[in-house]
């Protein structure tokens, strides 16, 4: 099992892909709101909302309520802890990700040849 | 989520989704209208006020119909510095420009006999115009901007020709222009309904 040793290490809150997707969306803007999240993962409210108490939950994100125009808006923006793991957790897929190359340049039996292009390219 | 340069797409595309709901071409199509029929009034101010005016609306306009659809989002504080920069930059030019056509219409009215410097001076409105578009194109990524500027050439070329005054090839375009952009708005209202409506 110490060949896979990572999976251990990796931050598994960060790790599920809809998660990953709202941290992913709030790395790059400075706050976002619920419509937004909602309309940019494609996700539905209910499930958004539990992915994002759980992150709130874990400190990674911090929410604030507002009333705009008398309708009441939840902004969401990424600590800096939840930056500093969204950070890790990239800088770990990266490795785990650069070390995957198959030892047979990428040609599994069972799997689809690469070009030429591709192996000179390598 | 590997590269650094995934997120650089990301915030990209998070940008360029702020002129999906095609506000910006239809204030801008607005302005341009509002040049052509001051060309033809012979009110020169009334371009000027109408993108005071846009200017003023697109923000409430957005918080109107945009932000309950695809919510609100604040972005990064390098980007917003940047677009700062680039707005200041693109108004001073189109001020410019639009200061331009009409001195050039002003120039060219009147003459009865079509010199081939009459001809170029009514062409030259569109062309002028194709360029804030192609800017706006090179500034946001997006590239309906770049058929903006491709109408504002088309007209230019019909006033070259003779077809179009350059008064009525400026609001030809500005007409194409908010055409286009009350397209893009009722697409947008098609794709992104109200959440729960």
């Amino acid at each position: 099992m110490r060949d896979f040793q990572w999976h251990g290490d990796l931050d598994r809150l960060i790790h599920e892909p809809a998660r990953l997707a709202i941290v992913s969306l709030l790395a790059v803007v400075e706050t976002a709101d619920f419509v937004f999240l909602l309309d940019r993962t494609g996700l539905t409210g209910g499930n958004l909302g539990s992915h994002l108490a759980r992150l709130e939950g874990a400190g990674y994100v911090e929410v604030e309520k507002r009333i705009v125009q008398r309708r009441p808006q939840t902004i969401y923006r990424l600590t800096e802890e939840g930056w500093y793991a969204f950070d890790r957790y990239r800088r770990h897929m990266g490795a785990v990700l650069a070390d995957s190359h198959h030892p047979d340049g990428g040609n599994h039996p069972s799997g689809p040849r690469r070009d030429k292009t591709f192996r000179s390219e390598e | 989520m590997s590269h650094p340069e995934d997120l650089r797409v990301l915030e990209r595309s998070v940008y360029r989704a702020h002129f999906d709901d095609g506000l910006v071409d239809l204030l801008f199509g607005v302005v341009v209208l509002a040049w052509g029929a001051g060309l033809i009034l012979g009110i020169a101010y009334l371009g000027a006020l109408a993108a005071g005016v846009s200017v003023t609306l697109w923000p409430v306009l957005r918080q109107r119909i945009s932000h309950p659809r695809t919510g609100h989002v604040e972005l990064s504080r390098s980007r917003r510095s940047r677009e700062g920069r680039k707005a200041l930059a693109s108004v001073a030019a189109g001020v410019a420009l639009l200061a331009l056509v009409a001195i050039v219409a002003s120039g060219v009215g009147g003459s009865f006999t079509r010199t081939p410097l009459d001809s170029v001076g009514a062409g030259l409105g569109g062309f002028l115009l194709a360029l804030p578009a192609l800017l706006v194109m090179a500034a946001t990524g997006v590239g309906r901007f770049g058929v903006h500027a491709a109408v504002f050439v088309v007209c230019g070329l019909l006033g070259m020709l003779g077809v179009l005054s350059l008064e009525v090839s400026v609001l030809a375009g500005g007409m194409a222009v908010l055409a286009l952009g009350a397209v893009q708005l009722l697409r947008f209202i098609r794709t992104h309904p109200l959440p729960g409506g």
